[in-house]
C-alpha cells in the first residue's frame, strides 16, 4: 500500500500482455476459437431469454388477483360473473395458459408485444418510448459513478482522509433507502434553498437530480471496489515485476494495477445494472418521471400482463447484453481469458 | 363601433389569459390514454375536466343533469333522454342526438366494462334533441348509469378525440402531464387560466411540490405533512369523501356464523379512535358517508360492555388466555389487512386491542390485495375500502355486497328480508323512495352485522394562494373543476 502513496503520475505506454503469445497460433485456430466462444455466448443468451420468457410468464400468472379482478376492485365496476367473463375474453385470458404463452411468445419474436390492458397502447411502443429516459437516469448515473470511481479510488489509496470520507458515503448511501435520499434532496434543493424546480420545467434540468442520486448511491461502493483492487494488485507478482523492470509505482499502477481495477469494476457491472433497474424505478416514481420504471410499477398493481411479460424480456435482454459487454471488457483487459490464448 | 370594442375586449382578455401562468395540479394518477373506451381510463378524463357525461353527481351525492336535460322511464329497460340544446364539443360543433348516440355506442361496443350495468344498449333517435335508450338488463336508475364515466360524451375527428369538458387538451405526455386550455365553448373561457395536470404518485413528493412553489394544487396529501404546509401559508382543505372503510365478517366461519358474535364485534370497535389514528374522518353511520341524502343519521354505536354481555349470553366464556371459547370453538380470528397503505395497519392494531378487551383474539395478516381472499371466501375478517355510491345511487353497493346472490357477498350471512327490499328498490325510480328503501336495507344489515362499517375518511388538498375559492369535490372524480381557473 505504501508503494502507492506517490502515484498519480502520467501513464506510460502499456506493458506487453500475455495475449501476445496468441500471435504464435495459426490464424484459422484463432478465428475458430473466437467463433466457438461467440456462438456459445450467444447460445447461452438465447437460452436465458427463453427461460426468462417462460419463468416470467408463470410467475406473473401466479400473482394473486388477475387483472379482471383488479379492475373491478379499483373502479367500482359490478363484479358479476358475466362481467368478469367478458373482460377475460376481451383480454384473451379465457384460453388455456399454454396457448396464451405460445401466442404471446410468437408475437413477441416478430415484434408484436401485445396491447396494454391498462392504457390500450401497444406495449412495444409504450416501453420503447419510455426507455430513453430510464436509460438516461440509470445508465447515466452509473456511468458517471464508474468514471468517478477510478480517480477517487486511486486518491483513496493515497489519502486516508478521503478514504474515510468515501467509506462514509458508501455506508450512508447503502444504508439509506434511495427514496429517502431523494426526498431529502428535493427538500433541501427545492424547498429550503430554492435552487431547482424538480417538478416543472424542461426535461434535462429535471433529470439532473435523479441522475445525481443514482451516481451518489453507487459512487461509494464502486470507489471502494476500485481501491481494494488497486491494493490487491500491489501485492501481485506482475506488479512487483513491473517495479523490478524499472517502472515507478505510479507507472505500475497506471499500466498494471489500473487494468486489474477495471477488471474488478467490469465484474461488478452486471450487479450494478441490476441495482440500477430497481433504483431508477424508485427515482422515477419520486420525481414523477415518465420512464419505464414508473410505468411498470403501475402495471404490477394493475396486473397488466402484456406489459409485465415484455418488461421481463426487455430486462433479461438488457442484462444479457450487459453480461456480454462485461465479458468483452474482461477479454480486452485480461488477455489470458481470450479464447485464442486458451486454444 | 360596439362590435369593435367587444372584439378588442375579447382579444385583450385572450392576451391576458395567454400571459397568465398555468395552474399546476399534482395528483397521484393521470389518464393513460385519451381514448375513453379503454378500460377505466374515462374516469381520469372526467376527473381532469376534459370529459363530461349526460348526468353527473353533485357534491351532495344527488344526480343532476349535465349534457342531458332529463331522462324519463317508459319502463325498466327503456328511457327517453332529452339533451340540452346549447351544449357544444370543444371544437364548437353542437352536441346533438346523433353525436351522443355515436358516442354511447362507441364506448359500449369497444369496452365490455361499459355494459356491466345495462347489458347491450340500443338507441333510437326521436328528434335532434331526444333519443330513446333501450337496455338488455333492467335499469331502475338510468340517470346514475349515464353519470358513469364509461359514458363520457366524445367524438372522433380522424384519429383525434374531441370532448365537451371545461378544458381541452393541448399537450398529452403519457405518465407525466396533460396540458389544458379552457374550452372556448364553455362558460368564461377568457377569464380562466390554463391548467397543467402533473402525475406525482408519491404523496410526500406532492407535498414538497406544493411547498417548493412547483404546484398550486396538491391532491391527497399525507396527514403528517399538513402542519408543515400550513406553516408555509398553504391552505389545506380536508374533505369527507364518498368512500368507506369496512370489515366483512365471514359468516361461514365458526363463531362468526353466530349473530351475537358479529354484533359484539360491531359494538366493540372504538371508531372514534380509528378516526383519530387516521387524523381525520367521521365515524360511519352505515354504508354511506353522511352527506348522502340516503345515509343513516346516527353514528354506529360503541358499547364494549354490551358486546361482552352478548358474548356471555351466547355461551362464549373466557379461557385462561383471555380468549373466549365454547365447546371446541375459540373466538380467535385472522384479520386480513392490506399492506399497500399504512392506514390499514394502524386500524388493524386498534381493532385488535378493542376485540381483545371483550375476549376475541385477532391475528393480523397483511396481504397486498384483499380481494382474491374475499372472493374465494378465504378469510375470517377482512378490510374493504369502497366507494359507497358510484353514480350517486345507493343500490349499487347493496346489490354487490349484500344481496344473497350478490357477486361480492363476501360475508355469506343470511339477511332475512333484504332481497325483497332490493327487488323493490330495483323497481323504484323515484329518488326519495329509493333513499327510504336504502335506509330500510341498511337496518336489516345492521341487525345481522355481516359487515362492520368503520369510518368515512377525509382527503387533504393543499392549495396555493392562486386558488382561494377552490372547494374539493368529495372524491377523486372531479379534481380539475370548471371554475378553478377563474380569475377572482
Amino acid at each position: 500500500v505504501t508503494a502507492l502513496t506517490d502515484i498519480l503520475a502520467p501513464a506510460s505506454p502499456a506493458v506487453a500482455g500475455a495475449g501476445d503469445a496468441a500471435l504464435d497460433l495459426p490464424v484459422e485456430a484463432r478465428s475458430g476459437a473466437w467463433l466457438a466462444r461467440g456462438v456459445a455466448m450467444f447460445g447461452r443468451a438465447a437460452l436465458l431469454l427463453l427461460f426468462a420468457s417462460l419463468s416470467g410468464f408463470l410467475v406473473i400468472r401466479l400473482l394473486p388477483a388477475d387483472p379482471a379482478l383488479v379492475i373491478l376492485e379499483t373502479r367500482s365496476v359490478p363484479a358479476t360473473p358475466e362481467t368478469l367473463a367478458q373482460i377475460r375474453i376481451h383480454w384473451g385470458l379465457d384460453r388455456p395458459l399454454a396457448m396464451q404463452y405460445l401466442t404471446w411468445l410468437g408475437g413477441f419474436v416478430i415484434g408484436n408485444w401485445g396491447t396494454s390492458f391498462r392504457t390500450g397502447e401497444p406495449v412495444a411502443r409504450a416501453l420503447l418510448e419510455r426507455l430513453p429516459l430510464t436509460a438516461a437516469i440509470g445508465f447515466g448515473g452509473l456511468a458517471l459513478a464508474f468514471m468517478a470511481a477510478m480517480p477517487l479510488g486511486t486518491l483513496c489509496c493515497r489519502r486516508p482522509g478521503i478514504d474515510a470520507a468515501v467509506r462514509a458515503v458508501a455506508v450512508g448511501a447503502q444504508s439509506i433507502p434511495i427514496f429517502v435520499l431523494g426526498l431529502l434532496a428535493i427538500w433541501l434543493l427545492a424547498v429550503e434553498w430554492r435552487l431547482i424546480k424538480p417538478f416543472s420545467g424542461t426535461e434535462m434540468p429535471r433529470l439532473l437530480v435523479p441522475i445525481g442520486l443514482i451516481f451518489l448511491a453507487r459512487l461509494g461502493r464502486l470507489t471502494q471496489l476500485y481501491r481494494r483492487a488497486l491494493i490487491e494488485a500491489a501485492g501481485e507478482p506482475f506488479f512487483r515485476t513491473a517495479l523490478a523492470k524499472g517502472f515507478t509505482p505510479a507507472q505500475a499502477v497506471a499500466t498494471q494495477a489500473r487494468r486489474f481495477g477495471l477488471l474488478t469494476l467490469s465484474g461488478a457491472l452486471v450487479a450494478e445494472c441490476g441495482w440500477a433497474i430497481g433504483g431508477t424505478a424508485v427515482v422515477e416514481v419520486l420525481f414523477g418521471l415518465p420512464g419505464i420504471g414508473q410505468f411498470v410499477v403501475e402495471s404490477i398493481a394493475a396486473r397488466d400482463y402484456p406489459v409485465l411479460q415484455a418488461y421481463v424480456m426487455l430486462t433479461a435482454a438488457m442484462m444479457a447484453m450487459v453480461n456480454l459487454a462485461a465479458h468483452a471488457a474482461r477479454l480486452a483487459l485480461d488477455p489470458r481469458q481470450r479464447p485464442d490464448v486458451r486454444a | 363601433m360596439l362590435f369593435s370594442i367587444a372584439l378588442a375586449v375579447a382579444l385583450l382578455g385572450r392576451i391576458a389569459c395567454a400571459a397568465e401562468p398555468a395552474i399546476v395540479v399534482v395528483q397521484p394518477f393521470l389518464a393513460g390514454t385519451l381514448d375513453p373506451a379503454v378500460s377505466t381510463e374515462a374516469w381520469a378524463l372526467q376527473s381532469h375536466g376534459i370529459a363530461e357525461t349526460l348526468f353527473t353527481v353533485a357534491p351532495d351525492g344527488t344526480v343532476v343533469p349535465q349534457i342531458a336535460e332529463s331522462a324519463e322511464a317508459a319502463d325498466n329497460t327503456s328511457w327517453t333522454v332529452r339533451l340540452h340544446s346549447d351544449w357544444r364539443f370543444s371544437d364548437g360543433t353542437p352536441v346533438d342526438v346523433a353525436a351522443v348516440r355515436a358516442s354511447l355506442l362507441d364506448g359500449t361496443e369497444r369496452n365490455p366494462l361499459a355494459v356491466s350495468q345495462t347489458g347491450k344498449i340500443e338507441i333510437d333517435v326521436l328528434n335532434p334533441l331526444t333519443f330513446r335508450i333501450r337496455t338488455a338488463k333492467p335499469v331502475p336508475a338510468m340517470r346514475s348509469v349515464l353519470a358513469e364515466y364509461f359514458h363520457v360524451v366524445h367524438k372522433w375527428e380522424g384519429d383525434r378525440i374531441v370532448f365537451t369538458g371545461p378544458y381541452r387538451v393541448t399537450q398529452f405526455r403519457k405518465d407525466d402531464r396533460i396540458e389544458l386550455e379552457p374550452n372556448p365553448f364553455s362558460p368564461q373561457p377568457g377569464r380562466r387560466a390554463p391548467v397543467v395536470v402533473r402525475k406525482l404518485v408519491d404523496a410526500q413528493a406532492r407535498a414538497l411540490a406544493l411547498e417548493s412553489g412547483d404546484a398550486d394544487l396538491a391532491f391527497q396529501l399525507p396527514p403528517e405533512s399538513l402542519d408543515r404546509l400550513r406553516g408555509h401559508g398553504i391552505r389545506i382543505d380536508s374533505t369527507l369523501v364518498g368512500y368507506q372503510y369496512l370489515l366483512f365478517l365471514n359468516g361461514k366461519r365458526p363463531g362468526l356464523s353466530e349473530r351475537p358474535v358479529r354484533q359484539a364485534i360491531d359494538l366493540a370497535i372504538n371508531r372514534a379512535a380509528l378516526v383519530a389514528a387516521l387524523r381525520g374522518g367521521e365515524i360511519a353511520t352505515g354504508f354511506y358517508p353522511n352527506f348522502y341524502r340516503f345515509a343513516a343519521r346516527q353514528p354506529r354505536p360503541y358499547d364494549p360492555e354490551r358486546a361482552a354481555r352478548l358474548l356471555d349470553e351466547a355461551g362464549w366464556k373466557r379461557g385462561p388466555d383471555g380468549i373466549r371459547a365454547k365447546s371446541s370453538d375459540r373466538l380467535a380470528f385472522t384479520l386480513l389487512s392490506v399492506t399497500q397503505a399504512a392506514e390499514y395497519g394502524y386500524m388493524a392494531l386498534l381493532i385488535k386491542d378493542d376485540l381483545a378487551k371483550i375476549g376475541i383474539g385477532i391475528d393480523v395478516k397483511g396481504v397486498e390485495r384483499s380481494l382474491p381472499f374475499l372472493m374465494a371466501g378465504d378469510f375470517d375478517i377482512g378490510f374493504n375500502f369502497t366507494h359507497a355510491a358510484p353514480g350517486g345511487d345507493p343500490a349499487f353497493v347493496l346489490e354487490q355486497f349484500f344481496r344473497s346472490t350478490g357477486p361480492r357477498n363476501y360475508a355469506k350471512v343470511p339477511l332475512p328480508g333484504l332481497d325483497a327490499v332490493l327487488d323493490e328498490l330495483a323497481q323504484s325510480p323515484e329518488p326519495d323512495k329509493r333513499g327510504a328503501l336504502a335506509r330500510k336495507a341498511q337496518a336489516i344489515i345492521f341487525e345481522q352485522a355481516p359487515a362492520v362499517f368503520l369510518m368515512t375518511p377525509v382527503w387533504h388538498t393543499g392549495l396555493s394562494a392562486r386558488l382561494p375559492g377552490y372547494k374539493p369535490y368529495p372524491s377523486d372524480y372531479y379534481i380539475v373543476q370548471a371554475d378553478m381557473g377563474l380569475a377572482p
